[in-house]
């Protein structure tokens, strides 16, 4: 009996120690999604990220093309220009101790604003923003919560 | 009339018979030990019943917890289309495990000169190499 509250104890603890442990940086990537091959020095998704993009567009190979990082702790607007014709602003959102960071984001296409929303970040749950298409292929901003 | 006064009304009138006594005690003996079998289990299914109880709260606690904290296949986004000819929604991927904000009836980005950095050209470029996009930044 000492032994399953012991367990129970540290099963609490546990998920006390991951909901302390929230998200304070979302990365913010841009790739290029493609079927032809990027050129070999190129970047490209990591294979489950790669896995889940293809699930969702379609397309045989993601190369990244920028990559920016934003703070979930500054509540003030911050920008990730990866292009000059398409950028997106966030802001994360004040939030309470313990509750989930909230993030603002508006997409801008040629200067203009197209789409605004918000979103939750999760660990292991991206965002991938499906953008206008580039070439051969489509641009696709891609959010992680880290 | 005295308890006393009755049993011996009740002897007169009411003989026990030989062995009676024994009889009666010993069927009565039965009932008793039946009764506090039945009691016996009763109690003990009523702790089975609480502990099963208890365990099922903590484990419906503890499911809770758990699927609060993974990844939800819920809406974790929203998006809102803000220009004309703009069509955006949001919904969670299931076999990608990722949310997605699909936005339609954008014009395809170029990689020519947009018309926020027209001077952009840079006089004596050398023509050989393959053309840098000029929006990437």
């Amino acid at each position: 009996m000492h032994l399953k509250i012991v367990v129970l104890g540290f099963v609490f603890c546990c998920f006390g120690i991951a909901a302390g442990s929230a998200n304070d940086e979302v990365s913010v990537s841009l790739y290029l999604a493609e079927n032809i091959p990027p050129p070999p020095q190129a970047l490209v998704a990591p294979e489950k990220l790669h896995h889940r993009l293809r699930e969702v567009f379609g397309f045989e190979h993601y190369e990244l093309l920028k990559r920016g990082e934003i703070d979930l702790k500054s509540h003030w607007e911050q920008w990730v220009l990866p292009r000059k014709d398409f950028f997106i602003r966030l802001e994360p959102l004040p939030n309470k101790t313990g509750e989930t960071p909230l993030l603002d984001y508006e997409l801008y296409k040629d200067g203009f604003i197209v789409a605004k929303g918000q979103y939750e970040p999760h660990e292991g749950t991206p965002l991938f923003i499906n953008g206008p298409d580039f070439k051969q292929g489509r641009l696709i901003f891609v959010l992680e919560a880290r | 009339m005295h308890d006393s006064e009755l049993k011996k009304l009740l002897l007169e009138t009411h003989p026990v018979r030989p062995g009676q006594e024994d009889r009666a005690w010993g069927q009565l003996k039965g009932r008793f030990s039946t009764a506090e079998q039945i009691r016996s289990l009763s109690l003990f299914m009523g702790w089975r019943t609480g502990l099963a109880t208890c365990a099922l709260i903590v484990i419906a606690i503890l499911a809770g917890d758990f699927l609060a904290m993974r990844p939800y296949p819920g809406s974790f986004a929203s998006a809102a289309s803000q220009a004309p000819g703009i069509y955006a929604t949001a919904f969670y991927s299931h076999s990608a495990h990722a949310q997605v904000v699909w936005i339609n009836g954008m014009e395809p980005a170029s990689d020519q000169l947009s018309y926020m950095d027209p001077t952009m050209v840079v006089a004596g470029a050398d023509a050989s190499q393959p053309a840098r996009d000029p929006n990437g930044l």
